[in-house]
């Protein structure tokens, strides 16, 4: 009976306008459903998830890779860290809408958690380098990739894609690549940390 | 009316639907440890009337003028240095094991003559000193760090004169130098 009662509507319409040649039929009251919806910007961002390199790795919202010491220094304390020591991670990411993404890093550099200042011939922390952008499925890149050398101090850097790019996305890639150096390491923990964010711009 | 009422609640609906972004951060961290490592080298042996034969990490060192003609000892100093890193916390002890040069073959001495004959020892290690005088058992200094050091742990060795006279015989002692990281 609703749809009976929409398609009299239209007939109506069509005789009012005939009615005012035709003094004829008056239009008849009817109810009307207007149906609409709007598809909310969505981006899904998962876990980190390593790709590459020698490190054992937990996942989570959180992931953590951990280098074995053994891969810090050799059994004179120097360091042995190096590019050979590069880490992929992925993280999958799906968006709907043009967004923003960014990341910052804690320390800018791979550092004793300790803070312990170094005596004169140690060293307390590693220089990185650090490539971050998205991906299509196919491992094209999309847009721009930030890449640089950590200078020791956090750093931040946001960015910006249209949402003919950002549909495109199918993963977010990160590579964190130590930087080498003949120096003798402090003993203890080391760590840094990298947290990417991902926002729909509406 | 029912209907439009309806109609009305679903548009309200689509309209409080927010911007969604199940999970828009994601940390990583990259974590490690760097383990205590200490490094020596075979000392570096200088001293007049002396002569150092090195083996391993440490050596022999001879006392070329030991005593003069009356047999009693004759003056020596001599210096050891051992080059020593360590990248943390770690112990490091310097003793005597005889506590001073001993005939260890010899019986009991004829009158007048002595069978020992002490010694100073001073070691140094990361700005601190420190010294015992050899009475004829173990002995030893303890120069242990709670954090890292690099550079040379120096030992001197002082031999007075005029010890004895001397059973003549072959006097030895060992000088003990242990490192160990400390966690």
């Amino acid at each position: 009976m609703n749809a009976i009662a929409k398609i009299l509507i239209a007939a109506v319409a069509v005789s009012a306008a005939a009615a005012s040649s035709a003094d004829a039929t008056p239009s008849v009251p009817g109810d009307q459903i207007t149906v609409k919806g709007n598809a909310p910007a969505i981006c899904v961002l998962g876990e980190w998830a390593l790709k590459s390199g020698s490190a054992s790795f937990s996942p989570g919202s959180t992931g953590v890779a951990t280098f074995t010491s053994d891969q810090l220094t050799g059994t004179d304390g120097v360091s042995v860290l190096g590019p050979a020591n590069a880490l992929d991670f992925h993280a999958p990411l799906v968006c709907n809408t043009a967004i923003s993404w960014s990341f910052s890093t804690t320390n800018g550099a791979f550092r004793l958690t300790s803070g312990a200042v170094p005596p004169s011939g140690f060293a307390n922390q590693w220089l990185y380098g650090l490539s971050v952008g998205p991906y299509t499925s196919g491992g094209v890149q999309v847009a721009s990739v930030d890449s640089f050398t950590s200078s020791g101090a956090p750093q931040y850097e946001s960015y910006g894609l249209n949402a003919g790019d950002s549909e495109r996305i199918a993963y977010m890639d990160m590579v964190f690549t130590p930087v080498a150096q003949n120096l003798r390491m402090l003993a203890g923990n080391y760590s840094e940390s990298i947290t990417l964010t991902v926002s729909p711009t509406l | 009316m029912i209907r439009a009422a309806a109609g009305l609640g679903i548009l309200m609906a689509l309209a409080a639907t927010p911007a969604l972004c199940a999970a828009p951060s994601q940390m990583l961290t990259v974590q490690s440890s760097v383990a205590t490592r200490c490094k020596m080298l075979p000392p570096q042996v200088t001293g007049a009337g002396t002569n150092f034969t090195s083996a391993g990490a440490g050596g022999r060192l001879d006392l070329t003028n030991f005593v003069n003609s009356s047999d009693k000892t004759q003056a020596v100093n001599a210096q050891l240095e051992f080059s020593i890193v360590c990248t943390g916390a770690h112990s490091l002890t310097v003793g005597t094991q005889s506590g001073g040069l001993n005939d260890q073959t010899a019986g009991t001495p004829g009158s007048g003559f002595v069978t020992h004959a002490d010694y100073g020892l001073s070691a140094s290690w990361d700005n601190t000193t420190k010294s015992l005088t050899t009475n004829g058992t173990a002995a030893s200094v303890d120069l242990s760090q709670t954090g890292p050091a690099s550079g040379n742990l120096v030992i001197d060795l002082n031999l007075a004169a005029g010890i004895g006279p001397l059973q003549a015989g072959d006097y030895t002692d060992a000088i003990i130098v242990q490192l160990n990281t400390a966690q």
